[in-house]
């Protein structure tokens, strides 16, 4: 945690420091993507040792990961699932900084809501909302500006905890995919994988 | 490590709540839904625009019941509709201080969807005004001007402060924006629909065309501005007729205060103004004349 400095405290709040941490921790657990035949968007990083989810859109086959602090490494497509736009992609790296899911069922409209991604070609880029609405258990709402660029990235809570996979804005607001959705899609690619060939 | 910003997060999400307990849904007739605000017992206020033509609808309450409400009355002067729930329900409303709100201010735009789920957007009163007028000539207490952003279904649910206190009803505006009718005109318009079933709105029967003044008759009109209405049109039977206003008179001053668009005589239009003199100054004939006109309500 920071000093006292850069706060900014409107009343007797003070957000500034928190609101920056909060921000840094979410841009170390998200990656830019890019693949092969264009397309650009972001994932975050959901296990350490190397499982990035993203949107199926984002990408279509092996991609270019870049991690937040520069490395750059080459990445497998392990699964892809057009019908929930969500794909996980493998890294041959341990001990990564990953996400905190949280189940997205538990969410209030009126929460802070904070995305990471890279809206039209701005790595890292922070955007701040609200929850609005958590009526659908395999997708979230927000009143949030994204752009292309975001997909593929995480959407989180005040605590930094990821409640979804920012996918598409329709009538101005922010869709994301929820955890839970995400944690299903995860389940059925190791069932599949320890499952009879 | 960021607990000051979780605290507020559950601040916000604690006033969608609150407010949320004062917020329906309107099925005005198997689209969407859009939302209605329940503004005092029983008594819930949505937007005229989104339930016009219909008698009855069926609202959506926070505890999920599902009633028909009938339409008590309609204003569309200021888009307010209010409905009255079949079975007594109690509404939760709390206001906002109308005095103390500032630009900058944190505001949340609260609707509720058919399916018993709350929704909100967020934003900021980017600036606030004095009363105006719409284009069917109500007058509107004060102007927000907000930078937040419409979704489907949010007229008539409330604009909230932080706290979930509501600072009014929104509806759509020009151009893909919010527009919200402060909660003490949403109250003179509701106390009116209670007593009538529509707000009573002046008239006087003329057709009015703004024109230049000659400098000659300048000198004799004493409002210091260079236009005036030209009568060119006087309705058989109305307000202006009994008073012998004729077609050629030139409008020119209302009470003393000058006119020199059509809007300006909206002033003596109000609801209140019904039954008042209104005094007309006028230029007829090259000469300054001056008569008394009682404002009347039109015929239905």
């Amino acid at each position: 945690m920071s000093g006292a400095t850069n706060r900014v405290c409107p009343g007797d709040i003070c957000l500034g420091s928190d609101w920056s941490d909060l921000a840094e921790s979410l841009r170390r657990i998200t990656v830019e993507i890019r693949g092969p035949d264009g397309r650009h968007g972001a994932g975050v990083v959901w296990t350490a040792d190397g499982i990035i989810i993203t949107n199926a859109h984002v990408v279509n086959g092996h991609a270019m990961i870049r991690f937040h602090d520069g490395r750059a490494a080459p990445a497998e497509l392990v699964a892809r699932s057009r019908r929930s736009d969500l794909a996980a992609l493998r890294v041959a790296f341990r001990h990564l900084p990953c996400a905190v899911a949280r189940d997205s069922r538990t969410v209030r409209p009126g929460e802070i809501v904070i995305a990471v991604g890279h809206p039209l070609g701005v790595s890292g880029a922070v955007s701040l909302g609200i929850l609005h609405s958590a009526s659908d258990e395999s997708c979230i709402e927000a009143d949030i500006r994204l752009a292309p660029g975001n997909s593929g990235g995480p959407l989180a809570d005040a605590a930094g905890r990821v409640i979804g996979i920012n996918t598409m804005v329709a009538n101005g607001m922010g869709i994301a995919v929820s955890a839970p959705a995400v944690e299903r899609f995860r389940a059925g690619i190791i069932s599949a994988r320890v499952g009879p060939a | 490590m960021t607990d000051t910003f979780i605290d507020f997060s559950n601040a916000l999400a604690d006033a969608v709540e609150r407010a949320g307990h004062a917020v329906v849904s309107v099925l005005e007739g198997g689209r969407r839904g859009v939302s209605g605000t329940l503004w005092r017992d029983s008594l819930v206020v949505a937007t005229e625009h989104t339930i016009r033509g219909q008698q009855e609808v069926t609202i959506e309450l926070p505890d999920g019941r599902s009633l028909p409400a009938a339409v008590v009355g309609r204003d569309p002067g200021t888009d307010i509709a209010l409905l009255r729930a079949t079975e007594p329900v109690a509404s939760a409303i709390e206001f906002a201080d109308a005095t103390r709100l500032r630009v900058g201010q944190f505001v949340l735009a609260i609707g509720r969807r058919p399916n018993q789920c709350v929704v909100a957007s967020h934003g900021i009163l980017s600036a606030l005004g004095g009363a105006w007028r719409t284009g069917h000539g109500a007058r509107i207490d004060h102007s927000f001007r907000l930078d937040l952003l419409p979704y489907t279904g949010f007229s008539g649910g409330p604009l909230v402060d932080a706290g979930g206190r509501v600072i009014g009803v929104n509806t759509s505006g020009p151009r893909r924006t919010v527009l919200t009718v402060p909660a003490s005109t949403v109250n003179s318009v509701v106390e009116q629909l209670i007593a009538k079933g529509r707000v009573a709105r002046g008239y006087l029967g003329v057709a009015l065309q703004p024109v230049n003044l000659p400098p000659a008759i300048l000198a004799q009109t004493g409002t210091g501005i260079k236009r005036g209405l030209l009568v060119v049109m006087v309705e058989p039977g109305s307000p202006a007729e009994a008073a012998g206003i004729t077609i050629g008179d030139v409008v020119v001053a209302l009470d003393d205060k000058p006119l020199a668009n059509p809007g300006d005589l909206q002033l003596a239009l109000d609801p209140e103004r019904i039954g008042q003199p209104a005094r007309l100054r006028l230029i007829r004939g090259g000469k300054p004349h001056e008569l008394t006109l009682i404002v009347r309500e039109r015929a239905e």
